[in-house]
């Protein structure tokens, strides 16, 4: 009888054994969690902590926008009256309108167009409204598809002028750089 | 005997796993309290936004509708910049930034053609300008953006705005 005692006080200490290996992983669980999160906080705020904001707005390019329309040659009409009855660019305005935006504004965003759309068909992420043009190419889309098809919407600039109820030129950024 | 032994060692053990229990606590607490310090113990930069402002002011004071304003051609531009534009740089009275100058913004004015500066204007601290192709976050912020205009005849200009933020102490 006592015998039996003594072999299951034995068998405890095994137990107990093997709970103490429990314990020390559990142990080095919890402190690669914290190490992992410590880390990863540090890692974010290496980047600065930016008060950013996400611009929808941006007045420097409205104002070369809107000098850009009010561009002419000499004895010509302005440029907005230009495209207003051409409907197109021609080798004057689109070769300016190329130096004017993809110049100055290259280094603010990735992308840049400029273009004519229909403004009642103008939808967030969506591109089918606008008008593909020898200059500026194909509107670019707003937003960007990830991995396991997952999307987001890039932050975009859009600047608009009505030539009519169903046209307008559309100067269109996407994806800010600073 | 034996089993007296076995008992109290068992105790034993129960004591141990408190303390251990205490101390993974204090681990756990401890990272959290330096988790939300490293996150909630830095300030906000807010001077990519101030210096954006900065520099849409500057732009609406310079043109309007299209065109450059007359004033911007007149004598008496260059000298009293800030006085047309309505540009205080005054800021509150810490860490010496009275005395050191916060801030630093400088127009220049451009024939779009040839690239070739026809006038500029500046105000403030213009020793903050050697930072600008420096890259740290203890550093000034600098903002260097660009807008075509044209003035009441036509002409063509690129308008380059410059503007630095300085406040490193409450924002880096």
């Amino acid at each position: 009888m006592r015998d039996k005692f003594v072999f299951n006080l034995i068998g405890n200490r095994k137990a107990q054994m093997g709970e103490t290996i429990t314990w020390i992983v559990a142990t080095i669980i919890i402190l690669v969690v914290l190490f992992l999160s410590v880390f990863a906080t540090n890692f974010y705020l290496n980047n600065r902590k930016d008060a950013g904001y996400l611009k929808s707005a941006d007045t420097l390019a409205s104002k070369s926008f809107f000098s850009y329309l009010l561009t002419h040659r000499e004895n010509d009409t302005l440029i907005y009256e230009q495209l207003k009855s051409e409907g197109d660019f021609n080798e004057f305005n689109g070769n300016l309108a190329q130096s004017v935006f993809n110049d100055l504004y290259s280094k603010d965003y990735q992308e840049i167009w400029l273009g004519f759309s229909d403004p009642n068909l103008n939808i967030i992420g969506e591109t089918r409204n606008a008008r593909q043009n020898e200059y500026f190419g194909h509107k670019p889309k707003t937003y960007a598809v990830g991995p396991g098809g997952s999307s987001a919407i890039r932050n975009s600039v859009s600047i608009l002028a009505d030539i009519n109820k169903n046209s307008s030129i559309e100067l269109f950024f996407v994806g800010r750089v600073r | 005997m034996k089993i007296n032994q076995i008992t109290k060692k068992n105790i034993k053990g129960d004591k141990i796993i408190s303390v251990y229990w205490f101390a993974i606590l204090f681990i756990v607490a401890g990272a959290v309290i330096y988790m939300v310090f490293l996150f909630y113990g830095k300030p906000y930069d807010f001077r990519k936004i101030e210096s954006d402002i900065l520099t849409t002011k500057i732009s609406r004071c310079i043109s309007e509708a299209g065109y450059i304003k007359d004033e911007i051609f007149e004598e008496g531009f260059k000298e009293n910049f800030t006085g047309v534009c309505n540009l205080n740089f005054q800021v509150e009275d810490v860490y010496g930034w009275r005395e050191q100058g916060q801030y630093f913004v400088e127009v220049e004015f451009l024939d779009f053609g040839s690239k070739q500066v026809l006038f500029s204007a500046s105000e403030g601290n213009d020793n903050l300008k050697e930072f600008c192709d420096k890259k740290s976050k203890n550093l000034p912020i600098c903002l260097d953006r660009n807008y075509y205009s044209l003035d009441k005849n036509g002409k063509k200009y690129q308008i380059s705005i410059l503007s630095i933020v300085r406040k490193t102490e409450k924002n880096a």
